[in-house]
């Protein structure tokens, strides 16, 4: 049984406490909801640098300072992440240092501090993380999500340098006010923690206010693109894209099944087709991705350069041929099961804070028995409507290693 | 024919279907894509291709689903046809234009007309003929309601 404590505080603020038994430590994560999909374009990148200059430890001075110097002596643990739609401050500790915890995660997000020291020590590394990503082709799928989406959610997580060299200490300052308020703030806290931990949270939070959000709610804008990163290495990798279904769509388990079927591990159609039976490449995965507002499927192919075009075409008669048969119920049966156990393992890892995290930004809670029972709902029937998600007329395309003109040719050739 | 401003664009066969598409009304790249049969993401290159020359422009955005998907349109002026091979596809929309007019009941005093002059006159009566397009123009209203299409050309019989 999943028992969890979920509520909201007067100022908008939820909370979410799932005990987990046996748990030796607690995960408290502060989720707020604001990421890229609050940037404008001539700001692409600021959620990323806010987020190092408010959660890098090194960055605490004065009272901030101090208080996590005396919870990393006792082992706790920090971590924050930027996303497209939410950013967030994870700390892991031992039950009896919660108080604390708790303190020093309601001073960070009731008191930002960006101070202009913060801001130049860490654009320089989040500049350097840019160069160290854009220059290494094993990051570059990412550009699968700004091939397929116009801004914000078509924009990166690091943003290009020329911005982020220009954000400025006001521009920073402001938006630090922004991103965190108790109404874009979800807490989630997992493990040792029971539901007397509610009391800790009105302590901490309850008096905490700010100016009641009007945030314009605009759908996600799709775009289908080309994206070409040239070069004249003999190996190219393609990394194509439609659009789905968001993580709260019904369609959305099935078309996770339908992902793995088509494009997951070294059993699925477009690794026995591309690799084993055709040698057309070295890898072939598919999959989907799924976020509040949006969700897409995705495959990834790494090959030789002269075998693009063929592994193209068998590509693309392989997504109309799952169309045309998609896979049956004893396919459908051994993968949705797949899933099923993955959510109910995922409730005894440290992932389940984020999947309860993902679906309670949404105001929704997560279950993993709930969501083990929602795989195995799924029906070959179901897998076969999800099929029709793979539209190659709608697909986005980055070729690593390819250009523009050469991607449109491929696909002007086959669609 | 509503529309603006070439300036110095490559009308290739794909860029002009595409523009030719949208004398039909707004529509979005997937409009466009399946109108033509083609890829979204092809069109998408062509239109922002356009767009960058002024040829086409947004128009707002249409609801799809969960999705939103950005609205072209033809911008208001004419367009000055400058590539010889697009001329036949010129000359077929405006056939097509003109049908649709006398589908639809509109002016029947429209009609093609198709003169053959000497090439030395040419060049004269073209500047005419583009000096008449711009009296027309000048007697719309910016965003009026146009009804009839004029596809002005010369062109060499074989």
């Amino acid at each position: 049984m999943e028992l969890y404590t979920t509520g909201y505080l007067d100022n908008g603020l939820g909370f979410l406490i799932a005990p987990r038994p046996g748990a030796h430590l607690i995960h408290l994560a502060a989720y707020l909801d604001h990421g890229v999909k609050d940037e404008r374009e001539q700001e692409n990148g600021i959620s990323h640098l806010l987020e190092h200059v408010l959660f890098n430890p090194n960055n605490l001075t004065g009272a901030q300072g101090k208080q996590w110097q005396a919870l990393a002596k006792s082992g706790a643990r920090i971590e924050a992440f930027t996303g497209k739609e939410h950013t967030r401050l994870g700390l892991s500790c031992l039950p009896r240092d919660l108080p604390k915890v708790m303190a020093f995660t309601a001073d960070l997000l009731r008191n930002p501090k960006v101070t202009k020291q913060a801001l130049e020590h860490e654009r320089k590394i989040v500049l350097d993380e840019i160069h160290r990503k854009r220059n290494r082709p094993e990051f570059l799928w990412t550009l699968v999500e700004e091939a397929l989406y116009a801004p914000p959610y078509g924009m990166s997580i690091l943003g290009p340098p020329d911005i982020v060299s220009q954000l400025n200490l006001k521009q920073m300052r402001q938006r630090a006010l922004d991103a965190c308020t108790p109404e874009r703030t979800r807490l989630v806290i997992a493990g040792k923690v029971d539901s007397s931990t509610v009391r800790l949270i009105e302590e901490h939070f309850e008096d905490w206010s700010a100016p009641p959000l009007h945030t314009e709610y605009r759908p996600v804008e799709i775009v289908p693109q080309l994206i070409g990163v040239p070069s004249r290495s003999e190996r190219v990798t393609l990394y194509l894209s439609c659009p789905g279904p968001a993580l709260g769509d019904p369609d959305r388990p099935a078309a996770e099944v339908f992902g793995a079927l088509f494009g997951g591990g070294l059993r699925s159609r477009m690794f026995q087709r591309l690799r084993e039976e055709r040698q057309l490449a070295y890898a072939a995965q598919g999959g989907s991705s799924h976020w509040r507002r949006s969700g897409y499927l995705f495959m990834a192919v790494d090959l030789a350069r002269e075998r693009v075009p063929e592994a193209f075409r068998t590509l693309m008669e392989l997504i109309q041929e799952v169309q045309d048969s998609p896979p049956g119920e004893e396919e459908t049966d051994e993968t949705r099961e797949g899933f099923a156990l993955k959510a109910l393992q995922e409730s005894e890892g440290p992932g389940l804070a984020t999947k309860l995290a993902q679906h309670w930004l949404n105001d929704e809670v997560y279950f993993p028995t709930r969501a083990a029972r929602m795989y195995r709902q799924v029906s070959a029937a179901d897998v076969k409507a999800a099929a029709a998600y793979l539209n190659p007329q709608q697909m986005a395309m980055v070729g690593i290693g390819l250009d523009e003109g050469e991607l449109a040719d491929l696909l002007e050739v086959v669609v | 024919m509503t529309s603006a401003v070439g300036s110095g664009i490559q009308m290739e066969e794909s860029l002009w279907r595409t523009f030719t598409s949208l004398l039909d009304g707004p529509s979005t790249a997937r409009g466009v894509a399946t109108r033509l049969g083609r890829p979204v993401a092809t069109v998408v290159r062509n239109l922002n291709h356009l767009q960058a020359h002024g040829l086409v422009c947004e128009t707002g955005t249409d609801r799809v689903g969960h999705h939103i998907e950005r609205v072209y349109r033809l911008p208001e002026g004419a367009v000055r046809v400058k590539d010889e091979r697009a001329l036949g596809l010129a000359f077929h929309e405006t056939e097509r234009g003109l049908t649709l007019a006398s589908f639809n009941g509109l002016p029947s005093a429209a009609g093609m007309v198709s003169v053959c002059v000497p090439r030395e006159q040419a060049a004269g009566i073209m500047r005419r003929l583009q000096q008449l397009r711009e009296d027309i123009e000048a007697l719309q209203q910016e965003g009026g309601d146009v009804k009839v299409s004029f596809f002005l050309a010369g062109w060499t019989e074989d």
